[in-house]
């Protein structure tokens, strides 16, 4: 998922569980990776296992 | 001495740590961090070295969803004196292998002096599959999570206040994966599914648990490397699960009026100690919103997410080993600067 630019790293986690809750509860889960994009913005990847 | 400095250590589980990716072998680091903190928290995946393990008093063992619930500041932890562990087995493990995992429950008893019981078994097989994520990381599933549940319920019901559990893991002793694994290359492939088994049971039933796989015994490895070499000592993994658990302390959701005794709750946590390439897991993240100092450790493993990749860099503080870590920690409990510590050491502007 793109990582607004104004969401510093400290605020990341709330705003991951949020997103995370559209697809269930989350259960254990992590990014996994970070990339920029052509255009200098940041894509989180992550794997998750949700109920 | 200084106050204890409460400081969390976490080697996530099935991401290929050089150290804390094998049988337990961050123990050394977490023993080191726990002498220059005197007050350790840490996970299963740091203390457990299937037929070894190691008791410390500074030391407190709690499960990974008990951890991530704790980082938030969600759940607080209670040292005992004692848990009553109660045994949950998969039924689908075979009867020979079953009662190896019931004698190593009966040699905790009078070896060890630790209380154990009820032994329950599913009442239908739990049917776990392995998977690996795109990064590299072991993760897995249950084909019936209900069945945890349900035995858990009735452990927990007939008096037990932490549980162990064993459930059988499938098992392909030809595999590249497990032979890269025995000879100190490879990703532990268990361990994601061991992490969903025991976060489901600890997020059901709140108390303290934790598992141990059920195995057939491998043949001889002459290439096996030290860091794996702990599994290979017997027919289970589940002695050090039953020592951890026998002292592992009540998770609680409501602080006491006062905290009294020696309740622990996230904000007194002083550090937090991690590799530096795992920046990206829920304790880790709760711990920099809460502005907890976070001390990345070089360990390498599957994983890039570090502080440059989370624009951090300047906020954690890098060790470039655990003995650099557990210096870091016995500074500032020291009340010292670590700035002081390096050179060149910077005139003020």
């Amino acid at each position: 998922m793109a990582w607004p630019l104004d969401l510093p790293a400290q605020r990341l986690r709330p705003w991951l569980i949020e997103r995370l809750q559209e697809h269930g509860q989350p259960l254990r889960w992590a990014i996994t990776a970070v990339e920029s994009d052509v255009d200098g913005c940041k894509q989180l990847l992550l794997e998750a296992v949700v109920q | 001495m200084p106050q204890p400095f409460p400081t969390v250590m976490l080697v996530p589980t099935g991401i290929g740590c050089a150290i804390g990716g094998y049988a337990g072998d961050a123990l050394p680091a977490a023993r080191l961090i726990a002498a220059a903190s005197g007050c350790l928290i840490t996970h299963p995946n740091v203390m457990n070295g299937a037929s070894l393990y190691w008791r410390d008093e500074r030391i407190h063992y709690v499960e990974g969803y008990g951890l991530d619930r704790f980082a938030a500041g969600e759940w607080g932890l209670s040292p005992v004196r004692r848990q009553r562990v109660g045994l949950l087995l998969d039924c689908g493990i075979e009867p020979e292998l079953k009662q190896r995992h019931r004698q190593v429950a009966d040699a905790c008893r009078a070896t060890l002096g630790l209380s154990i019981g009820p032994v329950l078994e599913t009442d239908q097989p739990l049917e776990v599959s392995l998977e690996l994520g795109s990064s590299g990381a072991s993760w897995g599933r249950l084909g019936h999570p209900d069945a945890l549940l349900r035995a858990g319920e009735r452990l927990r019901a007939a008096g037990a206040t932490a549980i162990a559990v064993v459930a059988r893991f499938p098992e392909d002793p030809e595999s590249d994966a497990l032979a890269a694994y025995r000879q100190g290359s490879g990703v532990d492939g268990l361990a994601g599914a061991e992490a969903v088994i025991s976060h489901l049971l600890v997020q059901h039933l709140r108390i303290p648990c934790a598992h141990a796989p059920a195995l057939s015994p491998l043949p001889l490895d002459p290439q096996l490397d030290p860091r794996a070499a702990a599994e290979e000592l017997g027919y289970s993994f589940l002695s050090c699960v039953l020592v951890g658990l026998s002292h592992a302390p009540d998770l609680i959701t409501t602080a006491s009026a006062a905290r009294v005794g020696s309740e622990l709750w996230m904000d007194q946590v002083e550090a937090l100690v991690v590799p530096e390439g795992a920046l990206g897991g829920e304790a880790v993240l709760a711990a920099l919103q809460r502005q907890t100092p976070v001390i990345a450790v070089h360990n390498p493993s599957v994983l890039s997410v570090s502080a440059k990749a989370l624009g951090l860099e300047g906020t954690v503080l890098s060790a470039a080993s655990y003995r650099d870590a557990a210096g870091l920690i016995l500074a500032l409990r020291e009340g010292l600067n670590p700035a002081a510590l390096q050179r060149p050491l910077e005139s003020l502007t």
